[in-house]
């Protein structure tokens, strides 16, 4: 029994310790990586990075697979937050970063740039109705940009009076000039136009002129001197040049009639059965059930043996050093947000560790769940009326006998419920995966509207497919706490 | 067959037992009274040690059981009923009564069914043997709780105010079954408001105040001849009810 096993001998906590060691070892040890060349980018940048067919396309990618080829090495495209690829190359999780990335003094310090393949302009992209004409008019006005693009840094140091919002996505600064939240939108020329609508027009002035470069980890000079080699034939055989045409004018390669002229059939068959975007849906459902599945399992054996071990101390005083460790676990826990748990699991204790991110994502939210668990079973505990356990010590029984047998079934029916609710949470907490490129159901819904330019129709299918799981997990809960009255009562 | 020396309880800063001295001889049914919070119910709950004593000594058939590792050994001999009979709510009325003994071991499931179908059928309890406890009434409830503790063969019985939780018309069927025991040759400490009870019930009667022991004899010399100052205006308050 558990109990024996805790309670046993003295050398309990080395063989707790030698457990918890070797999860992170078990886990690693499954894959040493090789032979692939992992790319990190952002894919909602096209004609850089976007994806189509279920795949991450675009001018960078183009570039990246002939760096491949000359290191004979499987390209591998990563899709994570913008502002996470340069933890992924410091990292090591990601060889390399490509995702239109402006070179600033400032990134420089983090990674090495390779030599400039792309001059980007920024520009300003305002209503036809608008007053601005040129950059320099810009005072206190509200601009939009995206999180720690060129535009953003830009602005910041540049415009001091103006009011910066700054979205996590480029469709939703254009959303906002759409809505009028914001007077422009300050980006990339080149995807600019692919995002613009009808009354929006980009100004022939630029706001600045900088130059794309891929991130490499600093020191990685053999991988560098590659990209800058096959950056150099390609420039000079105009290759680049050539991709660059191709992947532009997506929107009329695609037919895609304009938004606001689009039926909600339209909109529906554009955001789910056109070129099989259901698959990201599918996708990311499968992932974020298989994340919230996994970490409230994690999480329930986590939180039983935490609120055990704090139950065993504060009956019999017996296991002080691991009850302490088992109050702080669930302070640190609580104290902190999931989604900074998540990019620490990921970002430094797996650093440089070719795991499954999926993996990542179970272990970490179940780490997380495990304090909040922890809690509900000490609160369940704690519910069954203390003259009962009372009578059990005073028949003669054993503190293990009055747990299993008194104690925890009795809790049961106030922790099932509880837990119910916490796996509940999970799959909407599920949702920050996206952060460190988990393609869950949030992450579909941003794959989608990255395509459609239209966050509106696939944010609301996200939306219902979360209620609709709410609701029968609900119904569930209910059925199995009218199930639990009476049986026993 | 049980000596209580000098034995002392605090809570925190709070001293609630300063020194009791009991001897308990094999038959010995002993009635402890005393005002609310003299310290009654914790003296007996130091008794099996589901409180530990602060300091002093319980020598139980002459050993000193304070700081006795086998506490499970001990608590099999000294059974105990509660104020709120204290069942386990998520188990029927048999297993209630069997549990103790078979994980014990000291019994099979089938003896210790068996032997659990005997006692209640004495107690003409027999049919609600599958209820739960929320589905018996206080009185039928206590004596379970009673059966429980018999059929750890133990050799004494603390009972903690065994009939204050009972509505007034239940009280009896526990006493009675108490009244059975007593003349089976049960040894019994008992802690109780029920003064009419206590005095016709015990052989020896204990007054507490203020976690001392202020006056014992036998029933008669208590409540008859009562020396002490606090016992005559306690029994004074107690029959001005």
């Amino acid at each position: 029994m558990l109990f024996h096993f805790l309670l046993g001998c003295d050398d309990v906590k080395k063989k707790l310790l030698v457990l918890l060691l070797l999860i992170p070892l078990l886990i690693s040890g499954c894959s040493i990586k090789k032979e692939k060349l992992i790319l990190a980018t952002e894919a909602g940048f096209a004609p850089y990075e976007y994806y189509e067919n279920g795949e991450i396309v675009g001018v960078d990618i183009d570039i990246a697979k002939e760096i491949a080829n000359r290191l004979n090495k499987d390209l591998v495209v990563k899709d994570v937050a913008f502002d996470s690829i340069i933890s992924e190359v410091k990292t090591e999780k990601s060889d390399f970063g490509a995702a239109g990335i402006s070179y600033t003094e400032e990134r420089a310090k983090e990674v090495d740039f390779s030599i400039d393949y792309m001059e980007s302009k920024q520009v300003l992209i305002v209503k036809d109705s608008s007053m601005i004409t040129s950059p320099k008019q810009l005072k206190r006005e509200r601009v939009a940009v995206q999180l720690g693009s060129v535009a953003d840094s830009y602005l910041t140091e540049e415009y001091p009076y103006l009011t910066i919002i700054r979205e996590k996505k480029f469709l939703a600064a254009i959303q906002d000039l759409i809505d009028d939240k914001v007077d422009a939108v300050a980006m990339d020329e080149i995807p600019a136009k692919e995002l613009i609508k009808s009354d929006m027009k980009i100004l022939g002035e630029a706001l600045v002129v900088d130059h794309y470069g891929m991130i490499v980890k600093k020191g990685n000079k053999e991988l560098l001197d590659n990209i800058n080699e096959v950056i150099k034939n390609m420039q000079k055989e105009g290759k680049i040049d050539e991709i660059l045409l191709t992947h532009m004018g997506l929107k009329e390669k695609q037919n895609i009639p304009d938004r606001n002229n689009q039926s909600i059939t339209e909109k529906f068959y554009y955001s789910i059965i056109y070129d099989g975007r259901y698959k990201y849906i599918i996708e990311g459902l499968k992932n974020t059930l298989l994340i919230a599945l996994g970490a409230v399992l994690l999480g329930v054996l986590l939180g039983g043996i935490t609120a055990i071990i704090r139950n065993i101390n504060e009956n019999t005083n017996k296991l002080k050093i691991l009850s302490t460790l088992a109050k702080t676990y669930v302070t640190v826990i609580r104290g902190t947000p999931s989604i900074l748990q998540l990019m620490i699991v990921y970002y430094v204790i797996f650093k440089a560790v070719d795991i499954n991110i999926v993996l990542v994502g179970i272990l970490s939210f179940g780490i997380n769940s495990g304090a909040y668990v922890a809690e509900i079973i000490r609160a369940g505990i704690n519910s069954v009326d203390k003259g009962q356990i009372d009578a059990g010590y005073a028949l003669g029984l054993h503190y293990d006998h009055i747990m299993g047998k008194i104690v925890l079934p009795s809790a049961i029916k106030n922790i099932l419920p509880a837990l119910g609710n916490e796996f509940i949470t999970l799959v909407k907490e599920t949702s920050v995966g996206a952060y460190i490129g988990i393609v869950e159901l949030t992450k579909a819904s941003d794959i989608i509207a990255s395509r459609t330019y239209d966050y509106f129709f696939p944010l609301i299918i996200i939306a219902l497919i979360y209620l609709l799981i709410t609701l029968v997990l609900t119904k569930l809960i209910s059925i199995m706490e009218v199930k639990l009255k009476h049986a026993r009562n | 067959m049980l000596e209580i020396k000098n034995l002392k309880k605090n809570f925190a800063e709070k001293k609630v037992l300063k020194g009791i001295n009991i001897n308990v001889n094999k038959g010995d049914v002993i009635g402890i009274i005393g005002p609310s919070g003299c310290g009654k119910s914790t003296l007996l709950k130091c008794i099996n040690l589901l409180e530990k004593p602060t300091s002093g000594h319980i020598i139980f058939q002459g050993d000193d059981i304070v700081d006795n590792n086998d506490l499970e050994i001990l608590r099999q001999k000294i059974g105990m009923v509660f104020q709120q009979f204290n069942l386990f709510e998520n188990m029927t009325v048999l297993e209630n009564i069997i549990l103790a003994p078979t994980l014990l071991k000291l019994m099979s499931r089938e003896e210790a069914k068996k032997e659990a179908l005997i006692l209640l059928d004495k107690i003409n309890l027999k049919d609600k043997a599958n209820n739960y406890p929320s589905e018996l009434s206080g009185g039928q409830k206590q004596r379970v709780a009673i059966v429980r503790t018999l059929i750890m063969k133990c050799e004494i019985i603390l009972f903690d105010e065994p009939t204050s939780a009972l509505d007034p018309e239940m009280i009896c069927e526990v006493t009675n079954l108490m009244r059975k025991i007593r003349d089976e040759g049960m040894t019994m400490i008992i802690v109780s408001h029920e003064i009419n009870f206590i005095k016709n019930f015990c052989n020896k009667v204990i007054f507490m105040s203020d976690g001392y022991i202020v006056e014992e004899g036998t029933s008669k010399e208590i409540f008859e001849h009562p020396k002490d100052e606090r016992l005559k205006s306690f029994l004074s308050k107690i029959n001005s009810i």
